[in-house]
């Protein structure tokens, strides 16, 4: 009896001990978790707000009137235009054989 | 009493075991709460406060681009004004449980608080477009509103679908009750002109016209108790494209006396009017066409030529793409993967063709010059209405709705365009206002595709 008493004493200031280490690393993880969870929705107010600065440079709206502020115009209105390249490929040489062997004499 | 080292008393010995343990169960106990308070931890309360904002799916444009993101709490919108009348925005929640308040943000809540996103078929290039030229042809024109719709044929996609007076979602002071209207979608408005195709297109469908028919077309035409006037002068007779081409309002009233009032509405319904849009992603009105039981004479005149009859111009830019369909009507779409009904055939592809014919010639040869777009062809309408104000119950002199429904490339039609301004108080002529309105976002939708072949003067051969 006495042997089992002093087991199950032992047992319980064990698990005593454990469930305040358990606890303590319970509130190191909360207080972590939830300044994680502060740090994320503040990146994404941020991501937000630099998307929208970035918008206000580079969204269609703001490219569309800055190019007519600056004067220009839709490329259709422009009204002369020059084909400065090729409209198709040259085409290829063809070779009178499939397999073409030259040797040169030096 | 001195007690023994080895045993002491019975009872002392009892109590001591006693109280070694009571210690060895206490003392972890205190240490364990000591610990805590020496690193300052508190206990969590319950619930615990550590719930992440709740999520929210993101608004896009079929590219990617992002219209709407973030949060519930902090949603955002980076594109600023661009397509927020469709977007619409979110706030605090609803007694309804709902953040959105207006727009997508309001009809989509359900799935964007699932944190799914919501894919528009937006294209953000061309609404922009659109929505520059018609903030500058209203600022232009001392316009009070506006709007432009631009479907893409085949699809029915709505590309681009402008409003003005506009607001900024992420700003709050520019949400007036003017600026929130999506007019593209909500405005009913009495189109004029604009109308006069659907008429000749029923009337060649039902076989009651030929396209080589002359009508007569005096100047003026008393229907019931109202005089119907023509505006350009023509000649006493005209063939069926040049009434398109003149816009007379006394030869299309000629040519409606073909329908029982009746056969004319039914006809009208066909093409979409007096109908709900079936668009189930965003709100939209069905325009007013009232029953031919409650016409009298002149009504029958008057909605021949676009007035007594409203529409939107969501609902005209969809009845003006069934010529560009090849007769199909194909319902218009804005969010991707949204359940529409299935297109309907409303015109035979040789009516369609007949009337885009027309429309080409309408353009071609009137004074709508204004209205081509370089390098592509235009089918294309003007319309110039009277506004009708409820208030007073009667239309008010000297407003006007100016519009321009069109078509391009006309001979491979990929898009329709429906501009309209109203109560402009510099210009009261479609041709002068809403044509070149239409010209101008035409021609960057041309460049936005790229310069067409026909466009360039070939220089060089290697």
């Amino acid at each position: 009896m006495k042997m089992h008493r002093k087991t199950l004493s032992a047992l319980y200031i064990v698990l005593l001990l454990t469930l305040a280490t358990l606890g303590v690393h319970n509130q190191q993880q909360f207080r972590l978790q939830h300044s994680l969870i502060q740090e994320k929705d503040s990146q994404h107010q941020r991501l937000a707000e630099l998307r929208g600065m970035a918008a206000s440079i580079t969204s269609p709206l703001a490219v569309s009137q800055w190019a007519a502020s600056s004067g220009m115009i839709p490329a259709t209105e422009a009204g002369d235009f020059e084909q400065v390249t090729p409209l198709t490929s040259p085409e290829p040489i063809p070779l009178e054989s499939g397999l073409e062997v030259r040797t040169v004499w030096r | 009493m001195a007690l023994n080292k080895k045993s002491g008393s019975p009872t002392q010995l009892y109590l001591a075991r006693r109280y070694l343990v009571l210690m060895l169960a206490v003392v972890p106990l205190f240490a364990a709460l000591g610990g805590f308070v020496r690193q300052q931890l508190q206990l969590p309360t319950w619930p615990a406060p550590m719930a992440e904002p709740i999520p929210r799916g993101r608004i896009l444009a079929r590219d990617g681009t992002v219209l709407a993101e973030g949060a519930a709490s902090y949603r955002r919108y980076p594109q600023g004004q661009l397509a927020s009348h469709l977007i619409g925005f979110s706030g605090a929640v609803q007694p309804d449980g709902r953040y959105g308040l207006e727009g997508l943000e309001y009809t989509y809540d359900q799935r964007l608080q699932a944190g799914e996103p919501v894919v528009t078929t937006l294209d953000p290039t061309l609404q922009a477009a659109a929505e520059r030229h018609l903030r500058d042809a209203i600022i232009r024109h001392e316009a009070d509103n506006g709007a432009v719709v631009m479907i893409e044929t085949g699809t029915g996609h709505v590309l681009a679908a402008a409003s003005y007076p506009s607001f900024d979602p992420n700003m709050r002071e520019t949400r007036t009750q003017a600026a929130l209207t999506n007019r593209a979608f909500l405005q009913q408005y009495e189109p004029g002109s604009v109308m006069k195709p659907f008429v000749v297109a029923a009337l060649l469908e039902s076989g009651r016209l030929r396209p080589d028919e002359v009508i007569p077309a005096e100047m003026a035409l008393r229907v019931g108790s109202k005089t119907f006037r023509d505006v350009a002068q023509h000649d006493s007779h005209l063939a069926v494209p040049d009434i398109l081409r003149y816009s007379s309002n006394v030869a299309m009233i000629h040519l409606s006396d073909r329908f029982t009032p009746e056969e004319q509405h039914a006809w009208l319904r066909h093409f979409g009017f007096g109908q709900e849009m079936g668009l189930n992603s965003i709100f939209t009105r069905t325009g007013q066409l009232n029953h031919w039981q409650h016409w009298v004479p002149q009504d029958k005149a008057s909605i021949t030529i676009g007035q007594s009859v409203s529409t939107t111009a969501l609902q005209l830019a969809a009845a003006y793409s069934i010529f560009a369909n090849d007769g199909l009507y194909i319902p218009p779409q804005l969010v991707v993967g949204e359940k529409l009904s299935l297109p309907k055939r409303a015109l035979s592809p040789e009516t369609a063709l007949a009337v885009r014919s027309m429309l080409v010639y309408t353009v071609e040869e009137s004074s709508l010059r204004n209205s081509k777009i370089p390098f592509v062809s235009v089918a294309g309408k003007t319309g110039t209405a009277d506004i009708f104000d409820q208030a007073s119950g009667r239309y008010i002199d000297g407003d006007y709705t100016l519009g321009f429904a069109g078509i391009f490339p006309a001979e491979n039609p990929r898009i329709t365009m429906v501009v309209y301004l109203q109560k402009p108080r510099n210009g009261t002529m479609s041709t002068l206002v809403a044509a070149p309105l239409f010209r101008a976002i035409g021609s960057e939708v041309v460049a936005h595709w790229g310069l067409p072949l026909n466009a360039l003067t070939y220089v060089g051969q290697p």
